[in-house]
């Protein structure tokens, strides 16, 4: 363990709002310096998570340390504005009556606030300090309410949703740069958001919110690859889940058999789900030579083209299967009801399966 | 406490504890609450007051039920239909041509649109009446009335055409609708809710009026009541009438709230992009002639009327009191008021805002009661409260009359304090504390800017309706005390129409500063609304 507290850690957490539990003992610890990501689908309590941890609301129960200080506790509170926690909300919440440049000064004390010029140049809106916030467009706003969080020198900054209102163009830009300024800020960072490429690609480290507990809390490629569980694996992602029998390190599936990593230790011969992801499917045209022998004879069913990448979906001929998605990069180079050879790459995911989910659709694709 | 939760089974033990514990996030302060229920209780006060008074008199019925109050009824009822229908085709017309068309000079005609509001009706109607004696009765009662009243119906339709989504009007063009077709079912549609809230003040202040219909002798239950309490002092008489006259109200509220109720959620976005305005073409010198005439007879005609009298001023003034006097006397009951009216709002509109539930609902939906309450009935009430129960005390007293005033004006300031409430949503005061300031400087920095100018707006809205109050102020005013409109009603039953004219104008210029200050006040919220609009 290292010797430096961690710059976020909670502890059985636990919320309701009348009778809807929301939150069910939530436990994360987030190492001091790093940027975590909070993912969770809309409505799963991220938000209420992040107004507890900033002192908005209090739990039922549970605590919350910030940089090894506890402030919240079971007897013990430390108010909102005691917890250097800088909060950048949804919609930005700049204050509509000051210029720019009182905004980012608002939390300095008055001999410090010609420090806001340079926190307005390290968020690229130098140019706007004398601008009111109503004349900045969605992006700028969202920088200008980062700078304002940071003037704190928080110990935490905390991210509601920031991108999820800005142009999908925009978006890209605008992660890439407060990813970037975050980072050089050196402060502990909790990322709320509900679209996995963002948690994903940002986060150091990504903790999965479900059913108002922390599913799993590991690093994106940890997640991505070896998810806990089955409908974890589907929600990262477009995920191809099919029956399989475990066997020597092995599983045996329609595609036939795979190296394979589990949680536990799988029984010789138990039944298994597997997680293929579309990307590990190959496939060519049939006519294709490169198809290796092992390749299966499929149908396209359909083509979702998306530019840098896209999903085919095939039904092999070989049984009365469920259809399989791949994908491909580029251009795919085949249409729709053509022939195709389809295989499989690399190892997959297993795990014991489960009586409830035999009913489940063998793929699971989210568009 | 919070341990046990989690010792407690999960779900068994909850339901008990979710009434106490829920409320974290919307947990109402109690002290809110109490005082939120107590101003409520005030503003029932003369409601229940005059029921209880009416249920005590031996010979309500009779009083009620006689063929004189068929008549008055049937005086009252057409005349309100009438006028109300006139109005609103007058507002919402003057609204279209200023929001959806290329009407010449709109800057100037959305202003004067509006500056009737600030021309009491009774100066309106001093100002036909003095021209012709023919305009009287029934007609002229129709005439004076539209032409002072159908702002209350311009305003609020043309906020909604302004703010209305154009995307709608642009999806019926493009599912085949032309563009009359789609006027009527789409753009009436959006501003239905913002006719009938102006067609219902119509109705009420028509209710209330007392002064127009004295002046051209017409006479409604509000004329026969002021007569009944003033000329025969027979409180029971007035009580009983009054009755019928808030039972009509009630039922105008009551109707306009419950066709409120039927339509869904309001739009919250701001709209992206103005509407399109329509060419009006050959329509556009008519359109002008017709935008004039309205503005000419609901300010001209009175403006000059009196105009023309002050300058006939060659006897010697009547005894009364100076312009002067009148003019202090009547800033400090409005400002006064405004500012009582403001405070009694503000715990009303915190429940209401910040605290969205059923009973919050509740409250705030009671004080609609206090519309439906004409002013001479609550001056009634307060007087006969103060005789037969207070031994006179603070009978004709400022601090009744100024009550009288808050209480009367109250829907006004309410409106303006939760308009400006939700200018300051809770999320700036949490983003304030996160960044280290505590819960007092947030206050002076954050929610008092952010909240003011609404309050501002509340408070002058209060203002210039206290500055043209007439029929209360008659009733209550304390003796010896001449406010603008009293001195200015006192000269013109005298026929001193050259005495009365300066206490009409100054009048109206007292009340029509604050309606600049709103108008401006609005505007620019409505700008603000659309640039943060165009960018989420």
């Amino acid at each position: 363990m290292s010797a430096a507290p961690p710059g976020l850690a909670l502890s059985g957490l636990r919320k309701h709002f009348g009778s809807q539990l929301v939150l069910d003992g939530v436990d994360l610890t987030v190492a001091s310096g790093a940027f975590a990501a909070l993912l969770g689908a809309s409505g799963s309590g991220k938000t209420t998570l992040l107004r507890l941890i900033a002192g908005f609301e209090r739990p039922d129960a549970g605590s919350v340390a910030i940089g090894g200080r506890v402030v919240e506790a079971p007897g013990q509170r430390v108010a909102p504005e005691d917890r250097r926690v800088g909060f950048v909300p949804q919609e930005a919440a700049l204050f509509p009556h000051l210029s720019v440049e009182a905004n980012v000064a608002f939390g300095l004390p008055r001999r410090r606030r010609l420090e806001a010029a340079a926190l307005l140049e390290l968020v690229g809106m130098a140019p706007y300090g004398r601008r009111m916030p109503h004349q900045l467009s969605g992006g700028q706003q969202q920088r200008v309410a980062l700078a304002r969080a940071l003037a704190i020198r928080p110990a935490l900054v905390l991210l509601d949703e920031p991108f999820s209102s800005l142009d999908p163009n925009l978006r890209a830009a605008v992660r890439e740069e407060v990813g970037r300024i975050l980072r050089e800020a050196g402060s502990t960072v909790l990322l709320v958001t509900h679209d996995q490429d963002e948690a994903l690609s940002l986060a150091d480290v990504v903790a999965v919110l479900r059913r108002g507990v922390v599913a799993q809390c590991a690093t994106p490629r940890a997640l991505y690859g070896a998810p806990a569980d089955v409908e974890l694996a589907c929600f990262l992602g477009e995920a191809n889940v099919l029956e399989g029998r475990a066997r020597a390190g092995e599983v045996t599936t329609v595609l036939g058999a795979a190296p394979c990593g589990a949680p536990g230790v799988l029984g010789d011969g138990e039944l298994v789900e597997v997680l293929v992801r579309p990307e590990q499917l190959r496939l060519v045209a049939v006519s294709d030579p490169s198809a290796p022998q092992e390749s299966l004879a499929a149908v396209v069913e359909r083509l979702d083209y998306h530019g840098h990448d896209a999903l085919v979906r095939v039904r092999l001929e070989t049984e009365n299967a469920a259809p399989l998605v791949a994908r491909t990069l580029g251009d795919p180079g085949v249409v729709a009801g053509e022939r195709v050879r389809v295989w499989l790459d690399g190892a997959v995911r297993a795990w014991p399966r489960r009586a409830v989910t035999t009913s489940r659709a063998a793929v699971s694709v989210q568009d | 406490m919070a341990l046990d939760t989690r010792v407690a089974s999960p779900r068994a033990a909850r339901p008990a504890r979710v009434a106490a514990r829920a409320t974290s996030a919307g947990k109402v302060p109690p002290l809110l609450f109490a005082l939120a229920l107590a101003v409520c209780v005030v503003l029932a006060g003369p409601l229940v007051f005059l029921l209880l008074e009416a249920a005590s008199a031996r010979d309500v019925g009779a009083l009620v039920f006689r063929a004189f109050t068929a008549e008055l009824l049937w005086n009252t009822a057409r005349l309100t239909v009438a006028a109300v229908a006139a109005c609103v085709v007058l507002g919402t017309g003057a609204a279209f041509l200023v929001e959806r068309t290329d009407l010449p000079f709109r800057r100037f005609f959305a202003v004067a649109f509006v500056v009737p509001l600030a021309i009491p009706d009774f100066v309106v109607s001093f100002g036909w009446s003095s021209l012709s004696g023919a305009i009287s009765g029934f007609w002229g009662a129709l005439l004076v009335m539209s032409l002072a009243v159908y702002p209350l119906v311009y305003l609020p339709v043309a906020a909604s055409l302004r703010n209305g989504d154009p995307a709608e009007e642009e999806v019926a063009r493009s599912l085949g609708y032309g563009p009359w077709r789609t006027f009527l079912r789409v753009t009436l549609a959006q501003a239905r809710i913002a006719v009938l809230g102006g067609a219902l003040l119509c109705a009420l202040v028509i209710l209330a009026e007392y002064g127009a219909f004295e002046m051209l002798g017409y006479q409604t239950f509000t004329t026969e009541i002021f007569t009944e309490l003033q000329v025969a002092f027979d409180l029971n008489g007035a009580a009983a009438l009054s009755l019928v006259l808030v039972a009509l109200s009630i039922v105008l509220v009551a109707g306009e709230l419950a066709s409120r109720g039927r339509r869904g959620a309001e739009r919250t976005r701001a709209p992206r992009h103005p509407p399109q305005r329509h060419r009006l073409g050959r329509l556009r010198p008519i359109a002008l002639v017709g935008a004039t005439g309205l503005v000419a007879g609901a300010i001209g005609v009175p403006v000059a009327t009196c105009g023309y009298w002050m300058a006939q001023a060659t006897t010697a003034p009547l005894a009364g009191v100076s312009l002067a006097s009148a003019t202090a006397q009547t800033a400090g009951y409005g400002v006064a008021a405004g500012a009582l009216a403001v405070v009694l709002a503000s715990p009303v509109a915190l429940l209401s805002v910040r605290y969205q539930g059923v009973l919050a609902l509740l409250l705030e939906r009671s004080t609609y009661l206090v519309l439906a309450v004409p002013g001479l009935v609550v001056a009634l009430a307060l007087s006969t409260a103060s005789l037969r129960y207070g031994g006179g005390f603070g009978y004709q007293s400022a601090p009744l009359l100024i009550f009288a005033y808050a209480l009367l004006f109250f829907p006004l300031a309410l409106v303006g304090v939760r308009t400006s409430l939700a200018q300051a949503p809770r999320r700036f005061e949490e983003v304030a504390r996160s960044l280290g300031v505590r819960q007092r400087s947030v206050f002076r920095r954050v929610t008092l800017p952010l909240v003011a100018p609404g309050l501002a707006a509340g408070f002058c809205l209060v203002f210039l309706s206290v500055v043209t109050e007439l029929t209360a102020t008659l009733v209550l005013r304390p003796t010896g005390v001449e406010t603008l409109s009293t001195q200015f009603w006192s000269y013109q039953q005298n026929l001193s129409y050259a005495q009365a004219a300066p206490f009409a104008l100054v009048m109206v210029g007292l009340a029509a500063l604050p309606s600049v200050a709103l108008g401006r006040y609005f505007d620019r919220l409505a700008r603000r609304q659309l640039a943060s609009g165009a960018v989420a």
